[in-house]
Order: structure tokens, then C-alpha cells, then sequence
């Protein structure tokens, strides 16, 4: 019966294929962009697996090596961030177990934020700032947030609703990342999946993250990388 | 806004649109009471791609060519493309050689794809997910550079090598390929100068009146068959390697070599052994890389501007598509040495086919300056061109062995989409000297925002965005595409069209100024349609429903008849002249060879960057201003949410060059030659060869601590290709206490 529940239900995921990704950023300001961020604050963020700067190299001088890993919310079938919130504000929506939250009940207690072993969480510690432009850019269908509250990706929900995808999937000029619903076996994630050697973050917290990664060289050789989130 | 300060000093005060056109009409018509129109420089740039509101050529060229002042152009990405066009064809314009290459899609087929001097994932991110698609389909990635950047990272392989010696790679690639016989014969044979005889007195093709006495031009080759030297047309089998003497009608002899013969004795200079010398990379490297470009075919070469900012880059750009030539690896998809920025609109909404009668409406002209010129006509009120000795024929090559002093007074600059004060090399010089009052009596600049050109001008005026105005745009891709107007202009901002419109009103040339900008794009799409025959109503009938439409037939690729544009029809590793862009004429000026220019591809050191050179010991360190994700150029410098992900301007050392300076990572540190310096955060990083710096570029002074980068970078003229040499500069860093 249960399984048969988990079936109808749909659950979003991506696969974000590494060998692809170039470190770009183009999702990451599309998506602060698109969803309104205030300064400082990112839902999406591409960091360099490397050296110790954005955009440099680890290794040796004569075996450099470097590449990039897009890190958002990955959207946990078990989400820490859900068990730890003490109001309620962080949850999983029925129909199809998207984390997100309630930024009427959130009371920027932060638990969630230290909890996350992606750390993806945002808090607004002060009022946001909007220094791009002095405005709002983007959607107005996003909802708002303001000082207390902790955000964080969305999975573009609003667009998601509206039979879209995410932001950060269609501004991809690389077309490194891919969404759909992963309960769908014709998906074209589910067929990524079964195609790729994927991995997740953190596999061992049993969180069950609703995000694949494609490695960097397609060997699950080298798990330096995806260790390295925090 | 008008400036109340000394020059440079950032103070303005607000002024009407009608007393600043006041100011600007007043002073155009004294300058040119005084000094002649020619005094006043209109210099476009490519800020914006836009044909009427931006500066591809935009409504500045329409108003320098009514007023017949001067117009700068060129300058920039000349060095490696004019050194492609000496072999593929003899065409003067800096870009030409790249607008030969396939279009970024044909990547897709190659086995082979060598990224030559170029970061494509940062500066070309359009193209690279073409190249990710040949290497799903099985193709092997090489990347040639210095530095180990993100296109390093993900090709298969990456050759390190010494800046400024690409072009001795490349006769190494050539030495290998010829000593292996991994040549392409037929296509040797068919469509390239490989077995015509050179004549080894004066350089020149052997032709059959010198053996005959008749008037028959014809070139000759030595038949393998018979040993004799016959017409091509006339036998099937020439050889290509070898010396022989022949003798010519009036009974002298004189010995001949084939042209491939001369370029195997220019590429054994430097065999992989020798190469490894001085290029730092391993010969067996040299040597694979060369069979993986001769033999896992399609290959392509995409070269980038990483060789080009180089006083030798002609010749890397003659070497690689000199490899191109001998291989066969032209002319079909996936085979390029051109690169990939090929069937681009923006070759056609830039020509003067489609945009001259535009451009000038009453057939006055403005004179073209090169950039690279610039300083010295500003600074010296003459500038050193060459003569043409016959100007309705540049074949026939110059009046001189050197060019010749010209006057050309600048005495006024109006500039537009451009940030030259950024981006002209050797920035103390633009400030102090170029654009003192002294030199330069009046400056106008138009620019979206405060730039450092803008913080020198005497009159600045705030023009609109791309999002702001209606326009029409073609790319370095095969789609022309209709700029939208989003939103209002933003306060008192106008586009270009409207400025010049106004200005032309005041001069007396409003007549040629009707209607708005977008009146104008009609017009420009019917001419444009035209040059595509039965395809013309395809493409304007895409235009009108989705505002895009794409140009040129998919299909199509440049040079697949194996016919090029050169003296002899041929792809020239071997030339008899030497083409030069400036001036601009078409075909290209050229330089006999039996002067003393050099016929083949070939090494020079550069100009200063160079292990030989004495200055090295005072200032060890190769300096590349490199071209970033952040910025395009200047473009995007003040961008808030990426200044948050890249703060502030700093210097790339690797961990032996910081640790030889006793400097940390986060040091703030000055970067200093003996033209100028920067004060910037180092970031210690091994991506970094030894003996070379890297500063990302585009930034503006008011970011530094100190200082500007491009202060750094040194104008040298080069008198073939007329590309300004970034790179090809040396500094030093130490410590700065802040």
C-alpha cells in the first residue's frame, strides 16, 4: 500500500553531470536573480573543488587537477533540516515531498541551518539589501522573504507548479543539469541514473538526497570531491 | 554631463541634452576650423555588437564618415588571424581568418579538438557544449596553455607550455608530421603551394616563361615520373620533397626547391628535441599530440586570443593553419585550423555590402585609422603606414622597405561602446600623455556608465543599455538577431541613434538622420536577405516570427572546394608576399618576399617576454591579462552579485614564484614594471607556470589599491599585423604594505 502511495506521488530530482559543468555560475546568479536574493545570500552555489579560491587548483604543479560541483538544496527524501525545525516551518509538501518552508512559522532559530549537511540554509540576519539595482529583480511569484527568516533553493517551486523547470536547469548553457520526476523510470533523470555511475552527497546520513551527480572523469574513482561539502 | 575639474579629476556637473549637443557641435566645427576634419577621431568599439546603437559599425561611423573625420578601427585580435589569412586568405581585416573557420556546431564532428591558447569554458561558455558533444561521440580534447585553466581541466590531455614559443610548437607539430609522412598528399597535391618549385635566388615561384620565354604563367613542379619540371595540370604525380636545378630561357641555371621542401627545412630547425627546449614541452608530447592531429581525423584546431596578443602571433596563427593546410584538415566538418567563430552574422551586418550604403549615405568617407596608430598620431601628430606603390593593385607590394611617416594629427576623440582608457596597453601613457589636454583638445565619451574613459573625457553622455533601445545584431555565429527594446531608457539616457541624430541636426547633416533607430531595420535586413540568394526569404520570414533567423546554410563550410582566397588559389604555407591589414585594402598590401619578408611560418621571439631577453633578470615574470567569466572586457565590472563571487582585482602566482618572494596567499602585493604598476591580492594558485603572472583583466582604476594593469602592458606596433601585445609583457611582484 505504501509503496503503491510512493509510486503515484511524484519526486523531484536533478542530475547534474559533471563532466559537463564548467563552473560557470550561470546557474547560480540565474537563480539569485530569479528568485530575488538579497546581497550576500545564495540558494546556488558552484564551488570549485581545487585549490583554495574560487576557480583555482589542487593537486601538484605537474598533476593539477579542479572542477566544479553546483550545490543546492538537495531536496532529502529524510531532511535533517525537517526533524530539527522546533515550529514546523520547515516541511516536506505532500504531493510530492518538496522541502520547504514556511517563512510564517520559521523564527530564525537556525537549527536547520547548523543541522544541513549540505549547507544550503541562508538566514537573514538583517534586513535584505538589494545593492544590484536598488530593486527586486525576477519573479514576482516568488515569495518574499525578510529579517529572522532562513531561505533556501526551492526547486523553483512556483515553477515547478506551472509545469516548468527550475531556473538553474533552463539557463545551463552547458546543459549540465537535468530535473524531472525520479519516481518516473522514463524520466530523463531516472535514465541518467541508471546510465551513469552517480553518486549523492553524503550517503552514509541516510538522508537520501533527491540530487545525482555525475562524477567529473564518469569513474567513481575519486570521491575527494563530493566529500568535500562540508 | 559636463566636466568642471582638470581633466581626469571625476568632477561633472549636470547639463541639458540641448547645451551638451552645443558643446559637442561647437567644438567639432572648431576643431575642424582649425586642425581639419581628419583632426577629430570617432572610435567604435565592441561594448555592443548592435549595427545601429552600438558600435558593428553603429550610427558613429554614419556621422565620422558625413563629417570625414577619422575612424579608428581594428587593432585588437589582429596578431594570430592575420597570420591564418596569410595562408587561407590574402584578405585584410583582423578578424577575416577566424570568419573562415566552420561555425561553433561543426565542432561537434571532430576526433581531435586542440584548444590553442584558449579558455573556451570562460570565454566562449556558448561554444564549449559543442566541444563536451564531440567528446561524448568518442573525441580526444587537447588544451595548449600556459595555464592550467577550466578547458585544462577538462580535456584530456593539457600541454603546458613556455608563453610567447606557440609558433615553435607548431613547425614541431609540422616537422613531425612532414618527417613521418603523415602529410595529406592528394590534398597537397590539389590544394596547396606543396609542389611548386621555389626559386631559390629570389623566393619566387618558378613559373613556365622563365623556362620557355613564353607568356604562360603557369606554375611549374618537378614531375616524379619523368624528372622533369612540367605544369601540375599537365601530370598527376609532382613531388613534393626536394632541390633540383632547372634551367631557365635565357640559359642561366638556378637551383629550386618544392615548398614543402622549404617548409621542412624551416620546421627541422626545431625538432621535438629542440622544441622541448625552448617551449618547455616534452618531445614526446610534441609527438603524440602531432599523430593525434594528423591521424584521429576530423581534426580541428580552435585558437584563441591567448596567442594572439603576442608581437608573434602572425606567425603561430601561419603555423597552425599551416598544419591545417598539409593535413587535409580544412574545408569539411569537424576540420579546421580556424577555429570556430566561422559563418558569424556579425561579418555580414559589419560589411560594407550590407551596412556601407548605411554608413554612408552621401558616399563621403571617413579615413581609417588603425588602433594600434592611434597613440602615435595623438602623441606625435604622425603615424608610420605603408605605401602602397601601386594602390589599385596591393600586390604589387610597397613603395618602401619600411613603412613611411605620414602626418595625422588627432586633436579631438569622440568615443563610443568602448573603454579604450581600460583597454588600451600602456595606460599611464593613455592618461598622462593621450589624453592630456595638451595632446587632445577635446574629448567626448558615451557610455552607460562612469568608466575610466569616461572619468577622462571633457563631455561624457549617458547612452542606453542593449535592453533599451530597438536593434538589430549578428554574432560570432550564423544567426542574426533582432534586439528588443525591454524597457524605457532608464533617466535621461539616449541610444546612439538619437544622439547623433540630434548632433547631426545642429551640423547641418540632419537630413541623413530620419525617423528612429528602428525605422532603419527593415532596410538593413532587405540588403542583408540579398546576399543569400534563394535562401533570402527564409531568412526574413524567421526574422519576423522569431526575431532570429539564421544566415548562412548549415551545410555549408568554408574552403570544402579546396579553393582559397589567395594569389595562387591555394592554401600558402609558402607566400611571395607577405600580407599586411593596415592600411585596409582588399586584397591585402603585401610585402614581397623577395624584399626580405619571411615567405614561411616561422619563430621570432616576442617582443619582450622572452627568456633572452636582458630585462628578464629585473622583471622575471610573463604577464597574461587574462579574460575571465567575470567581465567581457570591461563590460560587467560593476556587477553586484558577481562582484560578491569575485571581490576584487588580484594577481595569480603559483606556490614557487610566491614562496621565491617570500609572499603568502592573501598578501596584498604590487605588480610593477618599468612602465607603470598595480597594487592587487595575490592568489596563490599552481595553475600558474613558473616565471608567469596572471591578473584577470577589466577592471577599472578605482578597483585597484593602486595602480592599474594595464599600465603594465606595453603598445608595441607591429608593422605586419598591427595587434596590440598584451601579453607579451614582463613584470615583477613584491610585498606592499597596506
Amino acid at each position: 500500500m505504501e509503496n503503491k502511495d510512493k509510486k503515484n506521488k511524484k519526486r523531484w530530482g536533478m542530475v547534474i553531470d559533471l563532466t559537463r559543468c564548467v563552473g560557470c555560475q550561470t546557474c547560480a546568479v540565474g537563480c539569485k536573480i530569479k528568485n530575488n536574493l538579497a546581497d550576500g545570500l545564495w540558494w546556488n552555489r558552484v564551488i570549485t573543488v581545487g585549490g583554495n579560491h574560487i576557480d583555482t587548483a589542487g593537486g601538484t604543479y605537474d598533476h593539477p587537477m579542479r572542477y566544479s560541483i553546483p550545490l543546492n538544496c538537495q531536496n532529502c527524501e529524510n531532511p535533517i533540516c525537517v526533524d530539527v525545525c522546533p515550529t514546523g516551518a520547515s516541511y516536506q509538501r505532500d504531493e510530492d515531498n518538496l522541502v520547504l518552508i514556511d517563512y510564517d512559522k520559521c523564527i530564525g532559530c537556525r537549527a536547520c541551518v547548523e543541522a544541513c549537511p549540505y549547507g544550503v540554509r541562508v538566514p537573514n540576519t538583517e534586513e535584505p539589501q538589494y545593492e544590484h539595482c536598488n530593486v527586486q529583480l525576477g519573479s514576482d511569484d516568488v515569495t518574499p522573504r525578510y529579517q529572522g527568516v532562513v531561505e533556501k533553493c526551492t526547486f523553483c517551486v512556483e515553477r515547478i507548479d506551472q509545469g516548468l523547470n527550475p531556473v538553474c536547469i533552463d539557463v545551463c548553457p552547458e546543459r549540465a543539469r537535468f530535473f524531472g520526476d525520479l519516481n518516473d523510470e522514463d524520466s530523463d533523470v531516472s535514465t541518467l541514473i541508471r546510465e551513469n555511475p552517480v553518486e549523492t552527497l553524503h550517503p552514509e546520513l541516510g538522508t537520501n538526497p533527491s540530487i545525482y551527480f555525475i562524477p567529473p572523469s564518469k569513474k567513481k574513482t575519486t570521491r575527494t570531491g563530493l566529500d568535500f561539502i562540508k | 554631463m559636463k566636466r568642471v575639474g582638470k581633466r581626469g579629476e571625476n568632477k561633472f556637473e549636470q547639463i541639458s541634452w540641448e547645451e551638451a549637443i552645443e558643446i559637442l557641435a561647437t567644438n567639432l566645427n572648431r576643431l575642424r576650423e582649425k586642425y581639419g576634419s581628419k583632426a577629430v577621431a570617432f572610435l567604435p568599439w565592441s561594448g555592443s555588437y548592435a549595427a545601429i546603437n552600438g558600435g558593428m559599425p553603429g550610427t558613429i561611423k554614419r556621422f565620422a564618415n558625413l563629417f570625414e573625420g577619422s575612424l579608428v578601427i581594428d587593432g585588437v585580435d589582429f596578431g594570430l588571424p592575420t597570420g591564418m589569412s596569410q595562408v587561407v586568405a590574402n584578405m585584410a581585416g583582423g578578424m577575416a581568418s577566424l570568419f573562415l573557420g566552420p561555425e561553433p556546431k561543426d565542432l561537434s564532428y571532430a576526433k581531435t579538438l586542440i584548444f590553442w591558447g584558449t579558455n573556451i569554458t570562460d570565454s566562449q561558455v556558448h561554444n564549449w557544449h559543442f566541444a563536451l558533444d564531440a567528446m561524448e561521440n568518442g573525441a580526444k580534447l587537447i588544451c595548449i596553455d600556459p595555464r592550467y585553466s577550466e578547458t585544462a581541466a577538462k580535456s584530456h590531455d593539457w600541454v603546458r607550455i613556455r608563453p610567447g614559443s606557440d609558433s615553435v610548437l607548431a613547425l614541431s607539430m609540422i616537422q613531425v608530421i612532414i618527417e613521418e609522412n603523415l602529410i595529406n598528399r592528394d590534398y597537397c597535391i590539389q590544394h596547396t603551394v606543396a609542389p611548386f618549385l621555389v626559386r631559390q635566388d629570389n623566393g619566387l615561384f618558378l613559373r613556365q616563361s622563365e623556362i620557355d620565354g613564353s607568356d604562360n604563367s603557369d606554375y611549374l613542379v618537378m614531375d616524379a615520373e619523368s624528372n622533369e619540371i612540367k605544369t601540375l595540370e599537365s601530370i598527376s604525380n609532382p613531388k613534393l620533397l626536394g632541390a633540383f636545378e632547372v634551367k631557365l630561357h635565357n640559359g642561366n641555371s638556378l637551383q629550386v626547391k618544392t615548398s614543402l621542401q622549404m617548409l621542412k627545412e624551416e620546421a627541422d630547425k626545431y625538432k621535438p628535441s629542440e622544441a622541448e627546449r625552448i617551449t618547455t614541452v616534452p618531445a614526446k608530447k610534441i609527438i603524440e599530440i602531432a599523430r593525434d592531429y594528423a591521424i584521429n581525423t576530423p581534426s580541428t584546431i580552435y585558437p584563441g586570443f591567448g596567442i594572439d596578443r603576442w608581437d608573434n602571433a602572425d606567425q603561430v596563427g601561419r603555423g597552425i593553419a599551416t598544419l591545417g593546410a598539409i593535413t587535409g584538415q580544412i574545408g569539411k566538418k569537424g576540420a579546421s585550423p580556424l577555429g570556430s567563430m566561422g559563418q558569424s552574422a556579425l561579418q555580414y551586418t559589419i560589411s560594407d555590402k550590407v551596412m556601407g550604403p548605411w554608413t554612408s549615405p552621401t558616399g563621403t568617407e571617413a579615413e581609417l585609422l588603425n588602433f594600434v596608430l592611434l597613440q602615435q598620431a595623438i602623441l606625435s601628430g604622425k603615424v608610420d603606414m605603408w605605401e602602397p606603390k601601386d594602390p589599385s593593385n596591393p600586390l604589387a607590394g610597397t613603395t618602401a622597405k619600411t613603412p613611411v611617416s605620414k602626418d595625422w594629427p588627432i586633436k579631438g576623440l569622440i568615443l563610443t561602446t568602448g573603454n579604450v582608457v581600460s583597454n588600451h596597453a600602456e595606460q599611464k601613457v593613455t592618461i598622462e600623455d593621450m589624453f592630456s589636454e595638451e595632446k587632445l583638445d577635446f574629448i567626448c565619451c558615451i557610455d552607460m556608465f562612469m568608466t575610466d574613459t569616461a572619468r577622462q573625457s571633457d563631455l561624457f553622455l549617458p547612452c542606453t543599455s542593449w535592453f533599451e533601445n530597438d536593434d538589430i545584431v549578428g554574432g560570432l555565429h550564423p544567426f542574426v538577431m533582432r534586439m528588443e527594446k525591454a524597457i524605457e531608457p532608464m533617466g535621461e539616457s539616449k541610444g546612439d541613434w538619437e544622439i547623433f541624430k540630434l548632433l547631426a541636426q545642429k551640423m547641418g547633416y540632419g537630413e541623413h538622420f530620419q525617423g528612429e533607430a528602428k525605422d532603419q531595420i527593415e532596410d538593413i535586413l532587405d540588403v542583408l536577405g540579398d546576399l543569400f540568394g534563394d535562401r533570402k526569404e527564409k531568412i526574413l520570414k524567421e526574422f519576423k516570427e522569431n526575431g532570429i533567423a539564421r544566415l548562412s546554410d548549415p551545410d555549408s563550410v568554408p574552403f570544402a572546394d579546396g579553393v582559397f582566397y589567395t594569389r595562387t588559389g591555394r592554401a600558402e604555407f609558402y607566400s611571395e608576399g607577405v600580407a599586411t591589414v593596415f592600411p585596409k585594402t582588399m586584397p591585402a598590401l603585401q610585402l614581397p618576399v623577395n624584399e626580405g619578408h619571411n615567405p614561411l611560418p616561422h619563430f621570432e621571439p616576442p617582443a619582450e617576454a622572452w627568456i633572452d631577453n636582458p630585462l628578464i633578470k629585473k622583471y622575471p615574470l610573463a604577464l597574461s591579462t587574462l579574460h575571465t567569466k567575470w567581465r567581457v572586457h570591461t563590460t560587467f565590472y560593476d556587477v553586484a552579485a558577481l562582484r560578491e563571487m569575485d571581490p576584487e582585482p588580484v594577481v595569480y602566482l603559483n606556490r614557487k614564484e610566491s614562496a621565491k618572494r617570500g609572499l603568502t596567499d592573501g598578501d596584498y602585493v604590487k605588480v610593477f614594471n618599468n612602465r607603470g604598476h598595480c597594487v592587487v591580492r595575490l592568489v596563490v594558485d599552481d595553475s600558474i607556470n613558473d616565471g608567469g603572472a596572471a591578473i584577470p583583466k577589466g577592471w577599472q582604476r578605482h578597483q585597484f589599491k593602486e595602480g592599474g594593469y594595464q599600465e603594465l602592458t606595453k603598445n608595441h606596433v607591429n608593422t605586419v599585423h598591427y595587434g596590440m601585445s598584451f601579453f607579451d609583457a614582463l613584470v615583477e611582484v613584491e610585498k606592499q604594505k597596506i
